[in-house]
């Protein structure tokens, strides 16, 4: 992106250029971060939070690093209202375990290497990972953010922070060694 | 404890300092230079935050309009804020305007425009030009007319002393033209001629001005009488 600053100022004034330039840079990461925890809804929340980016661009004050945290901060919260609405409306959820035993695997190393698709990539990452490791990841990886961004937006300490990650890729490593040698 | 080339070791994934850590999370790793048993893991991460997809963004143009269309609502709600001040000025400037307008202190062309389109909603204002009355007219009683008039009455009828000396007893507006009509003919009036300058100062308030030399005759000679009626209940 453009220097943020200019972006948003032109943006604030609903330049459209701007605007373009916003959403290649948020709303693809919002789709794959919702899909990794709401897959049903992802383009709707993404959606929902963009436009919420879009209204709420005048009192952002910071630079790149913090307009990603922010950012990051208003989807969650849509996932969050989304998870709360559900849980009113009482409908089950889906379970990680099942998105794990429908999916097929091969040579998860030459696939990956040849034609790793991103939404394959963040389910797999879901599917592997518990909730927390899985958020973390994301989160760095998706927004983009430092490990004490993510501790705020998640309401933990960085030191959890840090042990989440390091203990979800080793576990991404033993899932992806696993596949490898399994016939 | 394994050697750092031993096969099973790179296919166990060695252990990863914070730093390579971090960088293998923001996909600044490619899978080539990865440590050992993390280049699938890179591959991972690196396809997570790939590049957007014409398909992700197929939805772009709607998504940027939306936005587009919020942030201008949002904008011209902000506007009747600085609208509604405007009109909290205007309506200040309302009030203001005319107060200065009665009380003369604007300049003259200013004055005669606000009187002229005042006038035209039914207030009266003075003029510019208009010379300001030494007294409050605005009480509205019938001594504050009669005082403008009370030095000519002196002057055009001699003879009916000190119209405004006695109204200028009756009232505190009045107190200017009295005097003078005090130092022309006051030594020569008595109670009685008071009595009836009293009673004329009440007829001329209720009178036109041009009438008011000859009501105040009258209502001189009638106060006389009246005096003396007067008198002779006291008696």
């Amino acid at each position: 992106m453009a220097d943020l600053e200019h972006v948003l100022s032109a943006a604030r004034a609903g330049d459209e250029d701007a605007l373009a330039d916003l959403y290649r840079s948020l709303y693809p990461r919002f789709v794959r971060y919702a899909g990794a925890v709401v897959p049903s809804s992802a383009e709707d929340v993404a959606a929902d939070a963009w436009l919420d980016v879009a209204r709420s661009l005048g009192r952002f004050r910071g630079d790149e690093s913090d307009f990603r945290a922010w950012a990051f901060t208003i989807v969650r919260r849509r996932v969050l209202d989304l998870r709360r609405t559900t849980a009113r409306r009482r409908t089950d959820p889906v379970d990680p375990a099942d998105l794990r035993d429908t999916r097929e695997t091969g040579n998860v190393e030459d696939e990956a290497l040849v034609s790793l698709q991103a939404s394959w990539a963040i389910d797999l990452i879901t599917s592997t990972l518990s909730n927390d490791q899985a958020e973390v990841v994301l989160l760095r990886v998706l927004g983009d953010l430092s490990v004490d961004q993510v501790a705020d937006l998640l309401g933990k300490r960085s030191g959890t922070i840090r042990v989440l990650q390091h203990r979800a890729l080793r576990r991404l490593e033993a899932a992806l060694r696993r596949e490898r040698v399994t016939p | 404890m394994s050697r750092w080339n031993d096969p099973l070791h790179e296919m166990r994934g060695a252990r990863i300092d914070e730093g390579t850590l971090d960088r293998l999370l923001q996909g600044r790793i490619l899978p080539d230079d990865a440590p050992p048993g993390y280049s699938a893991v890179a591959s991972i991460l690196v396809a997570a935050a790939s590049r957007p997809t014409d398909v992700e963004l197929r939805l772009q143009g709607p998504h940027v309009a939306a936005a587009r269309e919020a942030i201008g609502r949002r904008n011209r709600r902000r506007r009747p804020g600085a609208l509604g001040l405007a009109t909290g000025l205007l309506v200040l400037l309302l009030l203001v305007v005319p107060g200065l307008a009665a009380a003369k202190l604007l300049p003259e062309p200013a004055q005669n425009a606000v009187t002229t389109v005042l006038k035209k909603v039914g207030i009266t204002l003075p003029d510019a030009d208009q010379p300001t009355a030494p007294a409050s007219p605005s009480r509205g009683e019938p001594g504050g007319t009669g005082v403008a008039n009370s030095s000519d009455l002196g002057t055009h009828h001699p003879t009916t002393p000190s119209a405004g000396a006695k109204r200028s007893s009756v009232e505190p507006g009045a107190s200017q033209g009295g005097q003078q009509d005090q130092g022309e003919q006051g030594g020569q009036q008595d109670q009685g001629e008071q009595g009836g300058q009293q009673d004329q100062g009440e007829q001329g308030g209720q009178q036109d001005q041009g009438e008011q030399g000859d009501q105040r005759d009258q209502g001189g000679q009638g106060g006389q009488g009246g005096q003396q009626i007067e008198a002779d209940q006291q008696n």
